[in-house]
């Protein structure tokens, strides 16, 4: 289970030396190199939808001046059929264009969600303290990397700006001179409002980030937690704690929503001036012959497309700075380092070998939760491990399978510091069934196998091993929910089992069990595969009988053989 | 059978605004404010293209005075129409973000009170999705899109009612040249808008779900050498992402044939138009005007149609959102009071999961209000059931269960969970301390209440144990100490009826005695029902109850 710590709880974190930050932007720059030859696509095409765009009033333009204005239908006629020509590639442009930007922006995303999940799956638990809890990890994988797309998507935008003024100035300048003044004279005060802006609304964003996240955990304690606490009418509580984060969200709504309205009214205000501004110099050219009306109707339909032009760079500016809030997120994660760092020349675990524990103490937040302890565990050996709660045992189980390193002394399989072998094969051959094992979606076969390629005769014994009756095809439900507790742990028992583990780990797994079930799964474990060594944390008097040995750890100390 | 309403992946957005309309409704009058400064700002915006045209017409002729005059006036609409803007955006995000904050608020509740089994039938990455990012995503939609949304609709009405002033015969040619076209396009692309943008978001909540999974399980994934595979399977929902989006952009692509419609309405607005004046029935001017407020009309209907992809999306969002609020409706209850105590029967009780055989059949059990009683038998005999269904948190399929001769589904929930308390197993924490977990029962207990339970519990020194007393982190807890965090909530709610379903199976047998002996003595006349298998345990209650394969066994006195 993820720790659902706040960020100030002390952590693993610690352990695993400053995280190695990636900058937001270096992040983003990666996802578009990857993906240049389809955004060159897309560019392409956004640039032929644009420059028939801007021809339409030229077009335009030349009908009014020498058709309209000259009383000559056939000149008109002429330049709209040029008009409807023009059109037709503009369509083209535009199905290349969203063609071509939506897939580059869908595999952003899918490489990205590729890179998240492959990186998460190598973390273990005590990484994650202080990363936000459920909730927020999923958001960082839905809503972050979609913010991440919307930028990307609208990066080919950027062409279409750029294709608006390298083609409308010139064209103002030959026009007449004075347009291209007002035009230009409206670019600083332009830039200077998305320069200002974002520095503005950057913040605000991350803030609405930040509330979204924090009550996305409130559900996800309701959906966990909800359940077990209506019985305690403790529902309600946590009712309470989600309005609370919910009325923090609305505020940094509000926030967001009242910093952008001010930056998206004054974005088209500049160039509207510049129109009005460009109306009255131009008319007055007019007046002195130096300019056609079609030419001012020409400037005013750029002027058009010069302002909807600024209002998505202005749009484009914002996606920015939420893609790079989103990309902060995405790049925490993926910054974590393990704690239990690979090593770079890992050495093969012994085929077989006694696990040994020398001096073992654990300590988790200046509590010695462990030891110091020592003991040793031959093949084919059953060890019981029993002690009051909070002594300590299932703390000694996730040592012995390294999903933590003990604070000082070793672990060590056939005289092999588990430090020096590889993570993957300690997982794969000290398996560890937990008090709380987890389950997949799916049918009780896909959650034996995990992955692995088994006949159903192997999976049958399995679960006549664990006394487990379930049909193989049997839908388990969400996270085992279909299944009662003794279930999912004898399920997880067998699939342990299927993999012939060297060392089998097991945290109380019969504690639901009645007392003759349970004396048939230690026989039938035994017989299972008698070289396996097992460490069995237990609170019944069955189990300690079978045992070949006992530990107990009550008391502060202990020191077992 | 009682059955489970189940979530649909692609709920139907029919009539959403009516079904939504219960959600918008306390916040009309904001709406409504929030409406009439759009309209505002529109109508100013619109009013550019005349006067621009009164410029043109001052320029024929030859009136310098009147162009200047014409300008000025731009000036000051350009100005006020900014402002407008701003002011409109703001309320509509303000109006917006209620309902927003409703919706998520209703949500929540849905998912508190909703029928357990309900939440228990659904993968928890599809409920949490539909809870979080895709509420997240609708208040998006309102802050941002929303606003643009209702500036383009009004341009436009205003846009076709300035140019019907200024010559009906043009302004029809171009309706008809535009309009006719256009909505038949805008047709064609809603007509497969739905269940395409529906399906892609059906694929992302996949997606969210089997990552949401793999968060979970990665451990026992490593340890069965399963990674890979999960990976595999991970990609493919990643992929099938990709598949749906290329789908509907297919779709949103149909969309820009607009984009000809709109060259092929100027084409014959100048032509038609060129004919008036020709003809003389047409100035200069008009033309000019026309071609203008022709522009906006042909992309406000631009925006308005990629304006629709957003909506599509936001609509099958919603769809799912109010499909969460309709499918987890909780069972109706009654109003019945409850008896302060009385006893706890069950009659005839059958059960069964979906498409499962009877978990319980016929079960009839009575607790009297000071019982003490044991639930045996083996695992899978449907004890758990049982419990629950005791508890009121399933109710059975056929037979009822009374407290004080009260049928719980007659009585309301919250007197319901104020007598009878289940304790499961499985205690789960949320962030933050035992103190703030500790909370999150009746009543909201303070500190004093805390600390009196535990002494009550005589387990006071495990609590000044916690290396930082009850402000230590809950995710640092064990099992076993997790579950005494569970059974003093339990203290805490103080219940007629305490039910125990393998509640103190992870602490050890000398804490656990102490706590259900002390559990047991704390209120006289407390029924005290308990689940368990150490024999430690059961020998301590005076009568068992045993069942087997869902049937009950004659019950044995201990």
């Amino acid at each position: 289970m993820l720790a659902l710590a706040p960020a100030s709880s002390p952590g693993g974190a610690a352990d695993g030396g400053p995280p190695l930050t990636q900058r937001p932007s270096s992040l983003l720059r990666r996802c578009l190199l990857a993906q240049w030859r389809t955004l060159a696509a897309a560019v392409t095409a956004a640039v032929v939808r644009q420059v028939a765009l801007l021809a339409i009033p030229w077009c335009v333009q030349r009908a009014v001046d020498d058709g309209i204005a000259r009383s000559d239908a056939g000149v008109t006629l002429s330049w709209a059929l040029v008009i409807l020509a023009v059109a037709a590639a503009q369509w083209a442009g535009l199905i290349g264009w969203q063609w071509w930007a939506n897939l580059a922006d869908a595999r952003v995303g899918v490489s990205l969600r590729h890179r998240l999940v492959r990186h998460v799956a190598a973390l273990g638990d005590d990484d994650l303290v202080g990363q936000g809890g459920r909730g927020d990890l999923a958001l960082r994988v839905t809503r972050d990397v979609d913010l991440v797309r919307i930028w990307v998507h609208g990066l080919t935008t950027w062409a279409v700006i750029a294709t608006t003024f390298a083609v409308v100035l010139p064209a103002l300048a030959a026009l007449e001179p004075a347009l291209l003044y007002v035009t230009l004279a409206m670019l600083p005060p332009l830039v200077l409002v998305n320069l200002v802006f974002p520095r503005r609304f950057e913040p605000a964003l991350a803030e609405l980030s930040d509330a979204h996240a924090s009550r996305a955990d409130a559900v996800a304690d309701l959906l966990t937690v909800g359940g077990a606490l209506r019985g305690l009418g403790g529902a309600d509580v946590l009712l309470g704690r989600h309005h609370t984060r919910s009325a923090r969200v609305a505020e940094a709504t509000m926030r967001a929503a009242r910093i952008s309205a001010t930056w998206s009214a004054l974005g088209p205000m500049i160039p509207r001036l510049a129109v009005v501004a460009g109306i009255g110099f131009g008319g007055l050219a007019v007046l002195s012959g130096d300019l056609t009306i079609g030419g001012l109707v020409a400037f005013t339909s750029w002027m058009v497309t010069l302002t909807l032009a600024v209002g998505v760079a202005v749009e484009r500016f914002a996606d920015r700075g939420q893609a790079v809030v989103a990309a902060r997120r995405i790049g925490e994660i993926l910054a974590l380092r393990p704690a239990l760092a690979d090593r770079p020349d890992p050495v093969p675990l012994p085929a077989r070998g006694a696990l040994t524990c020398e001096d073992v103490t654990f300590t988790r937040g200046g509590r010695r939760v462990l030891g110091p302890l020592s003991l040793s565990v031959r093949p084919g050996e059953l060890l019981a491990v029993t002690g009051p709660s909070g002594s300590g045992k299932s703390t000694l189980l996730r040592l012995l399978c390294r999903r933590a390193d003990p604070s000082a002394g070793t672990v060590s399989y056939g005289g092999l510091d588990l430090r020096a072998a590889d993570p993957d094969e300690v997982a794969r051959r000290l398996v560890l069934v937990s008090q709380r094992p987890v389950l997949v979606s799916g049918t009780v076969a896909d959650n034996l196998c995990l992955g692995r390629d088994l006949g159903d005769a192997d999976l049958r014994a399995a679960c006549h091993t664990a006394a487990i009756d379930l049909p193989l095809d049997a839908e388990v439900g969400e996270r085992g929910g279909a299944l009662s507790g003794g279930q999912v742990k004898r399920l997880a028992l067998a699939r342990a089992l299927l993999g012939r583990p060297a060392v089998l780990l097991l945290d109380d797994v019969t504690s639901a069990l009645d007392e003759t079930t349970e004396a048939h799964v230690l026989d039938r474990l035994r017989r299972w595969s008698p070289e396996t060594a097992v460490v069995f944390v237990t609170h019944r008097a069955a189990v300690a009988d079978a045992a070949d040995r006992v530990l107990d750890l009550t008391g502060a100390e202990v020191s077992h053989g | 059978m009682a059955e489970t309403v189940l979530l649909s992946d692609e709920p139907s957005s029919a009539r959403l605004l009516r079904r939504a309309w219960p959600h918008l409704r306390p916040y009309s009058g904001r709406m409504l404010v929030a409406l009439l400064l759009s309209l505002a700002e529109s109508a100013s915006l619109v009013a550019l293209a005349p006067l621009i045209g009164v410029a043109v017409e001052a320029l024929t002729a030859n009136d310098r005075d009147r162009l200047l005059t014409t300008v000025a006036l731009l000036a000051g609409l350009v100005v006020a129409q900014a402002l407008l803007a701003r002011f409109a955006a703001t309320t509509l995000a303000n109006a917006g973000e209620h309902v927003a904050r409703g919706l998520r608020e209703r949500a929540a509740e849905r998912l508190a009170e909703a029928p357990l089994r309900f939440i228990e039938a659904h993968r928890d990455g599809s409920l949490l999705q539909r809870a979080t990012g895709e509420i997240a995503e609708l208040a998006m939609f309102v802050r941002t899109a929303l606003p643009n949304l209702l500036g383009v609709t009004a341009t436009l009405a205003f846009t076709t009612v300035v140019l019907l002033a200024y010559s009906w015969p043009l302004t029809l040619v171009v309706v008809a040249v535009f309009l006719a076209p256009a909505v038949l396009v805008t047709r064609w692309f809603a007509k497969d808008a739905g269940p395409a943008f529906g399906a892609h978001a059906g694929a992302e909540a996949t997606m969210a779900a089997t990552f949401a999974e793999t968060l979970d399980a990665r451990e026992e994934l490593r340890a069965a050498g399963g990674l890979p595979a999960w990976m595999a399977r991970f990609d493919r929902d990643n992929l099938a992402t990709l598949a749906t989006q290329r789908r509907t952009v297919l779709v949103e692509n149909r969309i820009g044939a607009i984009t000809l419609v709109e060259g092929a309405a100027m084409a014959v607005l100048l032509v038609f138009g060129a004919w008036l004046a020709v003809e003389g029935h047409l100035s200069v001017g008009t033309v000019v005007v026309f071609v203008l407020a022709g522009r906006n009309l042909f992309e406000g209907f631009g925006d308005l149609s990629q304006l629709a992809g957003e909506v599509q999306t936001v609509r099958a969002g919603l769809a799912r959102l109010l499909d969460l609020l309709a499918a987890g409706v909780p069972e109706p209850g009654g109003d019945r009071p409850l008896p302060v105590k009385g006893e706890l029967l069950a009659e005839k009780v059958t059960f069964r999961y979906e498409g499962d055989a009877e978990v319980l059949r016929e079960v009839s059990v009575g607790f009297a209000e000071d019982a003490h009683a044991g639930l045996v038998g083996e695992t899978g005999s449907g004890k758990t059931t049982l419990s629950k269904i005791l508890s009121g948190l399933y109710r059975p399929d056929s037979g009822r269960v009374t407290f004080g001769g009260v049928d719980l589904s007659e009585a309301s929930p919250d007197e319901v969970r104020r007598r009878i308390a289940l304790v499961p197993q499985e205690v789960h924490t949320v962030s933050g301390s035992v103190a703030d977990n500790l909370a999150l029962a009746q009543g909201e207990p303070g500190r004093a209440d805390m600390e009196a339970a535990f002494e009550a519990l005589g387990i006071s020194a495990f609590a000044q144990g916690l290396p930082r007393g009850l402000d230590t982190p809950a995710g640092d807890l064990s099992a076993g100490e997790r579950q005494i965090l569970g059974l003093v909530r339990a203290v805490l709610a103080d219940p007629a009826v305490l039910i125990l379903d393998e509640a103190t199976a992870d602490v050890d047998p000398v804490t656990a005695r102490s706590l259900e002996t002390a559990l047991a003595r704390l209120r006289e006349s407390r029924a005290l029902i308990v689940i368990a298998h150490r024999p430690s345990t059961i020998e301590l209650l005076p009568r068992l109850v045993a069942l087997r394969a869902g049937v009950l066994e004659t019950g044995n006195e201990n």
